[in-house]
């Protein structure tokens, strides 16, 4: 799997390559979720998200060949931050009615004194983390861990009674919450990694 | 800004992980949905929270349910979601859940409003009903005086019934019945919810399906055997019904049939293979028929439970009225066999069970024939169950571990041959799969020696994957192989046996082979109607998997008679709308214009559609596949205009409801194609082909065997309209693609290099054509009535190609050969045959052999004439060598009447 190559280099130096033809599609399957769900908490529905979300993917399209890669991290995470909330400016500047051109420093600049904005994209960047390696490691773990682990860590219930409903001992719950709580972490830090 | 070090914090700290994970069910608290207020949450599920809100048009109470976070991640989900709610939203049911409306919060979350139903969910009332747990609570204590009795029971479980009968006739399962979906109000009235809602966990993405392991394991108990197994694709009406058994199970008895508190995995296998208890091995106070009435409902084929709720509630009703109910507890002989089915077992384990099967049997017959005393005889019928119970208690233990072993080589092929299944995956390269089942067959050889029985369900099901790739040779070697292996193991009269040779019979009909397919399946008929019974639902869809064969050999008559025999029996036994019936019908609607009934056949098909309509909504894939099917009645019919309108309606939704390039839409595409090509206008004939091929590409890709059979039909409809340059190099390419993906000698091969001769015959190129027919010719397999087809069309027009060169003694041994192979495939009166003859007749005609050639020419004269009228191209031909003979002859009378006959140059006014 691409996340653990060291050959490739990281996602984002891969895009900055014309010659990658795969790393295109692998990028957009993967942010595409995140960038909905972050237009929608800022107001956008419905098929005005999906609009959004390829406004930003076109962006980024055009721009990636040319963008400087500087392997420095949290790099493209505002990057992206930039180019997202300047899409979701100019579909509200569209729905007002009202043209004003701002560039890209601007909205920099707006969106990093934007303290709740800057909250939320936060918020949204960890749960994309936390969702794409949960999505990873769901072949990993046999299907009775991951029900334990959702019942137990996620929603919160006790794992005594997590333990007798599914026919296990309460070591065997605290054991894969360990194991998959480890492998979470591992997994995600290896995705910010490659992210740059 | 945060700096990189602290950007990796967050996921190093267990809590905050923790946290992180749990926030997205914490961002849920309080939605806000414009139209509503004071949401206030009511109770958290596995696929959501439901809310109790206030509708501010209409002050009315109303449950918000959201549904869960990253559940409707993809547009696609979301819109099928949407299209699920505004179907269940159709639904109006004293007893089901009315759904107001839907939409999506401000932070995306995907909400439908519900009628909101004061109460408790059944699953409390079940609790608080069973007589070791009754803490005081004033509502619960109420229903506890409407519900004191069984009849009370059992009469709020008929309206549970009623509700999901509404819903089935709209075309919506509901997939996930258990008490908690449903409420009772402070009448005691039932109301079912969560319609169809269930089916969008299925389809959405890997991230949700953490939380949806665990929503599946709350719904577990009440899960079917083919839910329990996976197979989405068998969910229909029939699972409900299971879990309408277990629900009506816990409120007879406040148990469940088998156990459902083990693990996981014990639940499934509890629930796939264990034989459920009665209700009376837990209360023995229980009656007999209402614990035969909730068996039936439990029993791990859908085919032998109630067809439909609706059934389910009139047994309740009949029963509670002190009428006889039409459940038929399983006979002593299914019992055994069903058991030897859960066991897959060994020959001496058969033996075990067949001893006692005969005891039981014996002791059945006696019992029943000695009637006499009704308690002696229920103390001596459970004796004689116990002793088949003891038997089957011992012999299990002896053979789980073949059946683990078993299921683990079912499970390996399933995952690894499924999962590429070319219709799932279209466009995908089979060449790889292909491999993987090459070398899976490589190794099948040697992999069982002493267990032929499992080697017959592995070559069964890649027999059955090579089928799906359309390469049919090695397909029918294992499914051949499996039949034989099945039988000689298990007996001819095994499920096993039966259903292999269901699946080689199937694999010959899609090949065209009738003759072959119809032996099968007569005996296969025959075979079931011993050990199922002649009404039997199985028995019947055989019946009339026969009839087609035997309407596809021309045999009209007879195949008319068997359809209305298994038509007749279906309506008796699984009631007017059962999907089964409607195929006999649906069949039988077809046959009929070839028997010159075309209008009982126009008004059969229409009023398939209206109960289709009524039952599965009009939008359902078989609903438009039925209109599909009128369209083809009518263009037989003639009434082409008509055909044409329809059609076009036809084409027009299902590109709306089933996306442009679906299968269906490209056969609709067709088949209007057809009416346009009937009506003369060849051009918008072609450009339909044309896109139909296009979509066809779409959908499965370049080289999928679907893609080229549609690639023959373009190449034939190119060649109709004269538009050689075109068809030449498109029938070039087509050939090679067959011979790579069937081989040389497959009829699908030979059939595309036949076309490629007739284009470069019409275009002048006869040399190449010759060598092409004659190639054809040469690699038919004779004994294969599939290649026979093209190999005859091959001679036929080889022979006429001979004829019009004069080369009359080539010609005529040529035309010889064609028709003595065609009398053998078809009817004496088939017009093929008749225009053969009608060469052959010119080439003795032309060589002076007058007598001869009029024997022959006139009969072919009439069948043309009555089969195809005098004003088609081919009836034409043979009035031109009528005139021909009759000159030769110095007949000028019967020549001139023939020349009456030839048509001038006009379109027809109406063609057929």
């Amino acid at each position: 799997m691409f996340a653990h190559s060291t050959t490739h280099g990281t996602l984002l130096a891969r895009i900055a390559n014309p010659g990658d033809a795969e790393a295109w599609p692998e990028f957009c399957a993967k942010y595409e979720e995140m960038i909905r769900a972050f237009a929608r908490r800022q107001g956008v529905m419905g098929a005005n998200a999906d609009d959004i979300v390829q406004d930003v993917l076109m962006s980024l399209s055009k721009a990636m060949p040319g963008f400087e890669y500087r392997p420095e991290k949290g790099k493209f995470r505002s990057y992206l931050k930039t180019v997202v909330v300047r899409s979701i400016y100019r579909w509200r500047e569209r729905e007002s009615g009202e043209a004003r051109a701002q560039d890209v420093d601007e909205i920099s600049r707006a969106a990093d004194n934007d303290e709740a904005l800057s909250v939320v994209w936060e918020e949204e960047w960890r749960q994309h983390h936390l969702r794409r390696a949960m999505r990873m490691i769901q072949a990993e773990f046999n299907a009775a861990d991951l029900a334990c682990f959702q019942a137990y860590v996620v929603d919160g219930e006790g794992a005594a009674e997590v333990a007798s409903r599914m026919g296990m001992t309460t070591s065997h719950v605290y054991d894969a919450k360990y194991r998959i709580l480890n492998r979470l972490r591992a997994v995600v830090a290896d995705q910010i990694e490659d992210e740059g | 800004m945060t700096d990189s070090k602290s950007l990796s914090k967050w996921c190093d700290d267990d809590d905050q992980l923790v946290r992180e994970l749990r926030r997205a069910k914490k961002s849920h608290a309080a939605p806000r949905i414009p139209g509503y207020e004071d949401l206030k949450e009511l109770r958290r599920g596995g696929q959501g929270v439901v809310f109790i809100a206030r509708q501010v048009s209409t002050s009315r109470t109303v449950a918000v349910k959201l549904v869960l976070d990253g559940a409707l991640a993809s547009r696609e989900v979301r819109l099928r979601f949407e299209r699920e709610v505004e179907l269940v939203a159709t639904l109006r049911h004293p007893n089901v859940v009315r759904i107001y409306d839907s939409g999506e919060t401000d932070d995306g979350l995907t909400y439908y409003v519900m009628e909101f139903i004061e109460g408790a969910g059944l699953d409390e009332v079940i609790d608080h009903l069973a007589p070791t747990h009754r803490p005081a609570d004033s509502i619960l204590d109420c229903w506890c005086d409407l519900f004191r009795t069984e009849r009370d029971v059992l009469a709020m479980f008929a309206k549970i019934c009623d509700g999901v009968q509404h819903a089935h006739q709209k075309g919506v399962i509901h997939r996930d019945l258990k008490p908690s979906n449903v409420r009772i109000d402070p009448a005691g009235e039932p109301h079912v919810l969560d319609f169809g809602l269930a089916k969008l966990a299925d389809a959405s993405p890997e991230a949700t399906r953490m939380s949806r392991t665990g929503s599946f394991m709350g719904s577990l108990p009440w899960a079917s055997p083919e839910q329990a197994d996976g197979t989405l694709r068998s969910v229909d009406v029939r699972s409900d019904v299971y879990s309408l058994g277990v629900m009506l199970f816990q409120l007879v008895t406040g148990e469940f049939p088998y156990r459902v508190d083990g693990t996981l995995r014990e639940t499934l296998q509890n629930i796939q293979t264990a034989m459920p208890r009665s209700p009376r091995d837990v209360r023995r106070d229980i009656n007999d028929e209402l614990a035969t009435i909730a068996l039936k409902c439990l029993a791990k084929e859908p085919e032998r439970r109630y067809q439909s709720a609706g059934d389910l509630a009139r047994d309740i009703r009949r029963y509670l009225a002190g009428e006889p109910i039409e459940a038929k507890r399983d006979s002593a002989w299914y019992s055994v066999r069903k058991t030897i089915d859960r066991y897959k077992t060994t020959v001496r384990a058969f033996a075990v069970l067949l001893i006692c099967s005969l005891v039981f049997s014996i002791a059945m017959v006696w019992l029943r024939a000695r009637a006499v005393d009704a308690e002696r005889l229920a103390a001596q019928r459970l004796a004689a169950l116990e002793i088949a119970h003891k038997a089957e208690v011992e012999t299990r233990e002896a053979l789980k571990a073949q059946i683990a072993k078993k299921d683990k080589v079912r499970a390996f092929l399933d995952s690894t041959l499924r999962a590429v299944d070319p219709w799932k995956h279209p466009g995908r390269d089979l060449g790889p799969l292909r491999e993987l089942l090459d070398s899976a067959v490589a190794r099948l050889g040697t992999a069982f020696p002493d267990q032929p029985e499992v080697e017959a369900v592995i070559a069964g099901t890649l027999g059955w994957d090579y089928r799906e790739l359309g390469m049919n040779e090695p397909a029918e070697k294992l499914l051949r192989r499996s039949y034989e292996l099945s039988s000689n193991a298990l007996g001819e009269e095994h499920p096993d046996s039966m259903n292999a040779l269901t699946n080689l019979a199937t694999l010959l009909t899609d090949q065209a082979r009738h003759a072959e397919s119809e032996k099968l399946f007569t005996k296969l008929y025959e075979l079931q109607k011993k050990t199922l019974g002649a009404e039997h639902p199985t028995t019947l869809v055989t019946l009339n998997n026969l009839a087609l064969d035997i309407d596809w050999q021309g045999r009209s008559v007879e195949a008319e008679a068997m359809y209305r025999t298994a038509l007749e029996t279906q309506t008796r036994i699984l009631g007017e709308a059962h999907r089964d019936r409607l195929s006999t019908l649906n069949n039988l609607a077809a046959c009929l214009p070839a028997l010159g009934k075309s209008d009982e056949a126009q008004a059969l098909q229409a009023h398939l559609i209206e109960i289709r309509t009524k039952t599965y909504g009009a939008n359902d894939p078989e609903t438009l596949q039925a209109r599909s099917n009128l369209a083809t009645i009518l263009l037989q019919a003639g009434k082409i205009n008509e055909a044409e309108t329809l059609l076009r309606e036809l084409l027009t939704s299902m590109e709306t409801v089933l996306t442009p390039n679906h299968p269906m839409t490209i056969g609709a595409m067709h088949n209007l194609a057809d009416a346009l090509s009937n009506l003369g206008r060849l051009d918008e004939a072609l450009a339909l082909v044309r896109r139909a091929f296009d979509a066809q590409v779409a959908f499965s890709g370049p080289d999928h065997p679907t893609t080229l059979n549609r690639k023959n039909e373009l190449a034939c409809a190119l060649i109709e309209a004269k538009r050689f340059d075109e068809a030449i190099p498109l029938a070039t390419e087509l050939c090679r693609q067959y011979e790579t993906l069937v081989g040389a000698a497959d009829w699908r091969t030979l059939n595309s290099l036949g076309n490629l001769a007739f284009a470069l015959n019409q275009k002048g190129d006869t040399k190449k054509a010759e060598e092409l027919w004659n190639r054809v010719i040469a690699t038919a397999d004779p004994n294969r009535e599939a290649s026979a087809t093209p190999a005859v069309t091959a001679r036929a027009n080889l022979a006429a190609l001979l004829a019009d060169q004069g080369r009359w003694a080539e010609a005529e041994s040529t035309f010889r050969a064609a028709i003595s192979t065609q009398e053998k495939l078809s009817q004496p009166d088939n017009w093929r045959t008749a225009y053969m003859r009608a060469g052959l007749g010119r080439v003795l005609a032309e060589t002076g052999r007058l007598d001869d050639a009029e024997k022959l020419l006139v009969p072919a004269y009439d069948v043309l004439r009555g089969a195809l009228g005098d004003r088609h191209d081919r009836t034409q031909r043979a009035i031109g060598y009528l005139i021909r003979l009759y000159e030769r002859q110095g007949n000028e009378p019967a020549a001139s009447s023939f020349r009456q006959k030839v048509a001038d140059k006009s379109p027809e006014p109406t063609s057929r």
